[in-house]
């Protein structure tokens, strides 16, 4: 089988993949206690009959359900998310998740960014001084930040950082929490250049956006780089056995030649795809984290949304979150029948 | 043919024995796993034996120690530096229903002036309160007969000494008093209960006190009411429900005034009685009980107690039982279906692998927390059973995929073939050559997979999907969400770092039990 071949099939693949994850979302919600019907009409006892015949007639829900699953499946397809509840001011829930969507993003991607760098360097180094305190030690710190809960790191962050903790009163800084205060910084300067209108933020602001992104990232960064560390430690120790590795040293090349370009660049590959991987993660993994910092991104819109019952809103979430890792994967095993000429596409 | 069977039995003891004895010394090197042992050791014991350990229910028990404003620190924070103001629970009042005729003792009486027709006495067997014989209650009757020139007035004082032997003030303190007014002829009572520095007779204007009620009588004269009364540190006023009156009182605004420094207080009710000489005879009987003081410290117990004064120590060990009963089984029931689907599908092969496979890889793309949290949602009221097959649910994918590669492997072993020429079926290859082999993945992954387990359901707590009739570590931290209370170290570390410990424990086991099951299975550890 062909390259080609092998992306076509990856394609069908992630393809089914999303139709299994809308199938997924309509029977979650289409078997729970609280029928549609009944959450959207249940206690509203003034409606007489021929307007709840007429709502459940605009919504469709009159029809059997195999139609509404195909209409479920082709609006999700197409991106139409609907409105949010009446509670929450029916807003579009693509408007919705836009609004949060790209602080996610920065926030994510900021803090995978930098567990991956960490990650790595300190993996080779726990690789090249194998069985050393340094190494154990590690291995220790990184299995444990893996393992401990976010929101529980996120709370001794608070209690040491927090305006008016120890370090706020001793050093006389901290790091705050919550929404970005746009409403109280000034407007981003907008130029016109060639006909195109250009806004920058001003320092202020980005000033401000990084102070209030620190806590977040940090907490994410530790929480994420020891699984980095142990994969770059394990495929590194693996590849600094083998001959091509003896044979650099034989040739009497630099340590660190050897290292850099013999070691790892043959080790950098299942390095590669579980970043790929990772990035998948990038939407469902900062839930927990955002919530202890109150930072306005997917997860708190989440948590929001399930408490003001706001169904549409969570519906796209998961089936965004979802999709993300779809295709997160999708490019990893693209890259990995890419980079590896040894691998057969199958 | 009996005995034949017994011998073999036998011989498989006496080996399965040594194998277990061998596999004991071998994990006894390994310093990672008698370690995570020793932790899981450790939590084992407190979570087993919490109703031991702690008199205190972990929920119920409320108002232990604390305010609601500062929750009590624990005790062995008043060794630590600025520790020195803190104070812990205090009661001294022994016998606060008078049971006893020994319990007159602690207390000091007087009369002043003094006036001969006054009794104070304690009567056993009748109480205000309580009901039962053991109870007793004090009685301070007055009595005249014939007619007196000028009213009579004077004040019945009982009180305690005790001691305080704390810098700081309490966080609160709650006096009590329950009071049975019987045919009350004449005269006019007003009742004030005190805590105050110093005795009585020294008090300046700003003496401390907390309340100051008057009682008498109307025009009808013998009236019959019972009061009870219930005096906080943290109530300005209080209700009466009978006479329906609402008595207020001086709220302190700070306790810092009621207990400045250590050294003697005195707590107690003077009763000023005033004959109003308009009758041949006066007569008042004043029955009292639950004549008591609890002051509740700023420290307390191993670890402290939370916003609504519970033990945290309880909560941690209660909690430890509910996180590793939820953390093992869930882990439990994932491995079971992993070991499941990875036999059939490895076994069975073409379609249903396949089928099993892309279930598999489509259920590793399932975001799972938020997937947890939703089904959550639509369940309704998580209970610990429901968040236990979730998590479980969930959580066998990676291990379906392990069995399944292993089985591959095993199928095409000689031992297997061999199997199936002497006619062995189906079940047979799988229950007594298959399964064995993996069970060491099994226990492996057992071990590694609790944590997750654990964390799963702390994370499902913290956010508020929890079983509220039980504690777990993740609902310990959630309660500090919800009180707002990020400052409170004594709080927010304990839990966290019980996970933390339990998790790494688990993990190291797992490595521990990896190195020496799977000794073939290790590539250049």
């Amino acid at each position: 089988m062909g390259l080609r071949a092998y992306i076509a099939k990856r394609i069908v693949y992630s393809f089914i993949l999303i139709l299994f994850v809308i199938t997924l979302n309509f029977i979650i919600f289409e078997v729970m206690p609280t029928s549609p019907e009944d959450f959207l009409i249940g206690s509203r006892k003034e409606l007489t009959p021929e307007q709840v015949a007429r709502l459940m007639t605009l919504w469709g829900l009159d029809k059997p359900f195999y139609e509404r699953y195909a209409r479920y499946v082709v609006n999700m397809l197409t991106f139409q998310l609907g409105d949010t509840v009446p509670t929450t001011g029916r807003r579009p829930v693509a408007q919705v998740i836009m609004q949060y969507l790209p602080n996610t993003i920065v926030l994510m991607g900021l803090s995978t960014l930098l567990a991956i760098v960490i990650g790595v360097i300190f993996g080779v180094i726990a690789a090249y001084k194998r069985g050393g305190l340094y190494d154990t030690s590690s291995v220790i710190v990184s299995l444990l930040t893996m393992s401990l809960p976010t929101f529980w790191m996120g709370m001794i962050f608070l209690l040491l950082f927090m305006q008016g903790g120890p370090v706020h009163n001793m050093f006389g800084f901290f790091f705050p929490v919550g929404r970005i205060s746009s409403d109280f910084l000034p407007p981003p300067i907008t130029f016109n250049l060639l006909g195109f209108i250009f806004s920058l933020p001003t320092l202020v602001e980005i000033q401000d956006r990084l102070w209030h992104l620190f806590a977040p990232t940090f907490i994410l960064t530790l929480f994420q780089f020891g699984s980095y560390l142990l994969l770059t430690r394990a495929t590194m120790s693996e590849s600094m056995t083998e001959d091509y590795v003896v044979t650099a040293r034989a040739k009497g090349l630099k340590e660190r030649t050897v290292i850099f370009k013999h070691t790892l660049k043959n080790a950098s590959l299942p390095i590669i795809t579980s970043v790929a991987i990772g990035f998948g993660f990038m939407l469902s993994g900062a839930i927990i984290t955002e919530a202890v910092f109150s930072y306005p991104g997917i997860g708190t819109l989440t948590i929001k949304s399930l408490d003001n019952i706001d169904y549409p809103v969570v519906h796209a979430i998961f089936y965004i979150t979802a999709l993300t890792v779809i295709i997160a994967n999708f490019f990893a095993d693209l890259l990995y029948g890419v980079i590896d000429p040894r691998i057969k596409y199958g | 043919m009996g005995d034949k069977s017994m011998t073999t039995y036998k011989s498989r003891l006496s080996f399965r024995a040594k194998r277990l004895k061998s596999f004991l010394n071998t994990f006894k090197a390994s310093k990672r796993g008698m370690f995570g042992i020793a932790i899981l050791i450790f939590f084992g014991v407190l979570a087993v034996g919490a109703p031991v350990f702690t008199p205190y229910d972990p929920l119920l028990s409320t108002n232990l120690a604390g305010s609601s404003a500062a929750p009590a620190v624990p005790s062995w924070a008043r060794y630590l530096p600025g520790g020195d103001s803190l104070s812990e629970n205090l009661e001294p009042i022994v016998d606060p229903y008078f049971s006893s005729p020994d319990s007159l003792k602690e207390w000091n009486i007087s009369v002043v002036p003094y006036v001969s027709n006054v009794l104070v006495e304690q009567i056993p067997g009748i109480s205000v309160t309580k009901v039962g014989t053991q109870y007793g209650s004090l009685a301070v009757a007055y009595n005249r007969r014939g007619r007196i020139e000028a009213p009579i007035e004077f004040k019945v004082t009982i009180s305690k000494k005790f001691s305080y032997p704390y810098n700081g003030p309490p966080a609160r303190f709650m006096a009590t008093i329950a009071m049975l007014f019987e045919r009350l002829n004449n005269v006019t009572v007003r009742v004030k209960v005190f805590v105050q520095q110093g005795w009585l007779e020294s008090k300046t204007p700003d003496t401390f006190q907390y309340t100051r009620f008057d009682w008498g009588t109307g025009k009808n004269g013998a009236v019959e009411t019972f009061s009870e009364a219930t005096l906080t540190s943290d109530r300005s006023y209080l209700s009466w429900v009978y006479p329906k009156e609402t008595i207020g009182f001086q709220d302190p605004k700070n306790l810092k005034s009621a207990f400045p420094k250590s050294g003697d207080y005195y707590f107690g009710v003077e009763m000023s009685f005033t004959d109003l000489r308009s009758t041949d005879n006066a007569k008042a009987t004043i029955f009292l009980d639950n004549l008591n003081i609890r002051l509740y410290g700023t420290a307390f117990g191993l670890l402290g107690t939370t916003k609504v004064g519970q033990d945290l120590f309880s909560q941690l060990i209660y909690g430890a039982r509910v996180s590793l009963f939820i953390g093992l089984l869930a882990s439990l029931l994932s491995i079971v279906i992993g070991l499941f689907i990875g036999l059939i599908s490895a076994y069975l092969g073409g379609f249903a692998d396949e089928l099993l496979m892309r279930l598999t890889d489509a259920m590793l793309v399932l975001p799972t927390l938020p997937l947890l949290i939703v089904l959550m949602t639509v369940m309704r009221g998580a209970s610990m059973e429901i968040i236990i097959i979730l998590v479980g649910v969930l959580g066998w994918m990676g291990f379906a995929r392990v069995v399944r590669s292993q089985v591959l492997s095993l199928k095409e072993r000689p031992y297997i073939e061999a199997a199936k020429a002497v006619g062995a079926g189906t079940a047979h290859i799988l229950t007594q050559h298959i399964i064995p082999n993996v069970m060491s993945l099994v226990y492996v992954t057992l071990a590694m997979s609790v944590p997750s387990a654990i964390v799963a359901e702390a994370a499902l707590s913290w956010l508020g999907y929890r079983d509220v009739n039980r504690i777990s570590w993740g609902r310990i931290l959630f309660e500090v969400r919800d009180a707002n209370a990020y400052r409170d170290w004594w709080w927010v570390v304990p839990p966290g770092l019980s996970i933390a410990l339990v998790s790494l424990s688990f993990i190291l086991l797992g490595y521990a039990l990896d190195e020496i099951l799977n000794p073939k299975l290790r590539v250049r550890r």
